[in-house]
């Protein structure tokens, strides 16, 4: 077979606001990063490269969620010149820690940390970047696994769609025979509503599940909220479980929104 | 020392005595060249483990279930039966991923295929329950009856199966429904019973008869075996959650579309701890994963659950979108079903989903809620 010639795709690892820990996981594909770097041509990467290229991108990985209002222009054009644009991280996808913002007053918020308040540009309400453009692909977690991001790119590059599970945590922790800290610890964890990814991560190192991979497909919160009420959990601890850095979700957010509620209606 | 008669025929029938500690007796007839499982401890839980010695096993606690709770606590005795493990063995036979084998493109651009896993395991289990022996058994009518699953066999042709009977069955325990516990009557090279001086032993094997040296043992007495039969009685009549399950099946049967099935779905997180605990759940999915090059790729299999949402998903998706039909598949596929395919139930009664659903669904709850009282066990 003769090797045909072919135009490496044309890539950009972008970010928005974030903490750049999902470049992080993805540079941290060592093994990978010489077949990654051969069939893929990275010409925008600021995190890992000195000069960077505009557009028309073939793949875009996007971090970050959109938080301050120039980025929702600067996402719309990205979007515009890419073919096939994939959300990298809890950020992207869900809006990140930055979307704590969306439960509280955001004009107080401000005053609180800034003199002049009245100089910032930062949007009331943050969200991942699907709010505003469409998205063709979502990988989760914060960060990301290393794994997920290599077979996601490993699947583009040979023209697949990418099966990335989204069952739960729970499942992962039986193939690594954890001991289930819900049953035998009386331990809150959100494995059994957050999508798995992580192998477990958390729960494996004897912590309850912070649900950054947000959601699984067919995610109870509500369910598992009242499991949380029977362990001795306020309204006040129910809210703060489902509120970390993936509380835009829907299936968080409508757990967290309702206890919201029950706490105000105890206070 | 001469043998009465009846002494002479229980040793004939392979029913010998230990006194005092027989792990250590028995765990050095165990030829080298295998592993050994046995229950270990945990700090929060008893799990079947891979062990080096007796000093290894978990002695002297008891675990304490309810629905969607384990608790773990010391008893100062020196009893190993006392605590259910919280994990099956099912871990040990049908692993929770297993690569089926490898392939690469060569230079020409050919694809080689590699032939995979070859090793075969050589298992021993030490202190098995009669549940769990008994979910082998179910588990080979999938994988070693009518064909020989390669992977499952591996792992499973050699094994030992040493048994040791349940004379306190825990608060979630039905192995009396189906007569899969709380003692062994068959399946076992060696099946332990403990009683207050030492070890009953029953031989099943020659590879028993072997790893134990019967020829140097005391036989049992009668009055052991009656011993046993009495406590295992008191255990069968102590199962709370135990049925009748020909009446079980009928209530299921006529009761397929009963709006019951809304009442513990809507709290089922379709997590799948239920079938990822269960020692006779069977299901896997198989995925590829290339490298980024596509020069080579590993076929692997993984343990599946009905209660995930992408199972045996087809274009458009599960034919069970909603938790309650999977549900009601998943305790049907246990109580009911499989005994028309198999002859013989796919539940074995070791209660292990009840212990570990979050929202304390009770597999046992449909039988009695649509069978009422007459699906009681001795009905």
């Amino acid at each position: 077979m003769t090797k045909q010639k072919k135009t490496k795709p044309r890539v950009a690892i972008y970010k928005f606001t974030s903490c750049s820990g999902c470049q992080q996981a993805l540079l941290n594909a060592e093994h990978d990063l010489p077949d990654i770097l051969g069939a893929l041509d990275i010409v925008y990467f600021k995190e890992a490269r000195r000069d960077n290229f505009g557009g028309p991108y073939d793949l875009a990985l996007v971090e970050g969620s959109i938080s301050v209002s120039e980025e929702i222009e600067i996402l719309k054009e990205l979007r515009k010149e890419t073919k096939t644009l994939i959300a990298m991280g809890a950020c992207a996808v869900y809006g990140g820690p930055q979307a704590l913002r969306n439960w509280t007053n955001m004009d107080e918020l401000k005053k609180s940390s800034y003199r002049t308040p009245e100089h910032l540009d930062t949007l009331n309400w943050t969200g991942g970047i699907g709010t505003y453009v469409p998205v063709d692909y979502s990988i989760p977690g914060c960060g990301p696994s290393t794994a997920q991001l290599v077979e996601v790119i490993a699947n583009f590059v040979q023209g697949r769609l990418p099966d990335l599970p989204r069952h739960s945590v729970c499942v992962d922790c039986k193939l690594a025979d954890n001991v289930c800290l819900l049953v035998a610890d009386n331990k809150s964890c959100l494995g059994p509503v957050t999508a798995a990814g992580c192998g477990a991560a958390c729960p494996s190192n004897n912590r309850g599940c912070y649900g950054c991979f947000g959601p699984m497909n067919a995610a109870n919160g509500m369910a598992l909220a009242r499991v949380f009420e029977k362990m001795g959990n306020s309204a006040e601890d129910i809210v703060l479980l489902f509120r970390n850095q993936t509380s835009n979700a829907e299936a968080f957010r409508e757990v967290s929104l309702a206890y919201a509620q029950k706490r105000r209606m105890a206070a | 020392m001469a043998l009465s008669k009846a002494e002479a025929e229980l040793r004939k029938k392979g029913h010998f005595f230990i006194e005092g500690e027989a792990a250590e007796q028995i765990l050095a007839g165990i030829p080298d060249d295998y592993s050994v499982i046995g229950p270990i401890r945990e700090k929060l839980a008893v799990k079947y483990g891979p062990i080096e010695s007796a000093a290894d096993l978990a002695y002297g606690v008891t675990s304490t279930e309810d629905r969607g709770s384990y608790r773990l606590e010391d008893t100062g005795k020196h009893t190993l039966g006392n605590a259910r493990p919280i994990n099956s063995p099912k871990r040990f036979t049908h692993k929770p991923e297993e690569v089926l084998y490898e392939t690469s493109r060569t230079q020409q651009g050919n694809i080689k295929y590699s032939t995979g896993p070859t090793r075969i395991e050589k298992l021993a289990f030490f202190g098995l329950k009669p549940c769990d022996v008994n979910a082998m058994s179910v588990m080979d009518l999938t994988f070693n009856k009518n064909f020989h699953d390669p992977a499952y066999d591996r792992n499973r042709r050699n094994n030992i199966i040493i048994g040791l009977n349940c004379l306190e069955p825990g608060q979630n325990c039905f192995c009396a429904t189906f007569d899969t516990g709380p003692t062994l009557k068959d399946g076992f090279d060696l099946c332990l019973t403990e009683l207050d001086s030492g070890y009953l032993v029953e031989v099943g094997s020659k590879v028993g008869a072997q790893i134990i040296g019967d020829a140097d043992l005391r036989p049992a007495s009668q009055d052991m075996l009656e011993v046993k039969e009495e406590r295992a009685e008191k255990a069968r009549h102590g199962m709370s959650k135990a049925f009748n399950l020909s009446k079980a099946v009928e209530a299921l049967n006529e009761n397929y579309d009963h709006p019951y099935w809304e009442q513990p779905s809507e709290r089922c997180l379709s997590c799948a701890n239920c079938i990822n605990v269960c020692p006779t759940c069977y299901c896997y999915q198989i995925r590829d994963k290339s490298n980024v090059s596509g020069s080579k790729s590993v076929r692997t299999r993984t343990w599946d659950a009905c209660q995930n949402l992408a199972f045996a998903a087809v274009h458009g998706g599960n034919f069970r979108p909603n938790r309650a039909d999977r549900l009601r598949q998943w305790v049907n596929h246990k109580l009911n079903w499989t005994i028309e395919q198999y002859g013989r139930a796919g539940c074995v009664g070791c209660g292990r989903c009840i212990t570990s659903c979050p929202t304390r669904i009770d597999i046992t709850e449909p039988v009695w809620r649509l069978g009422g009282e007459g699906v009681k066990l001795d009905s």
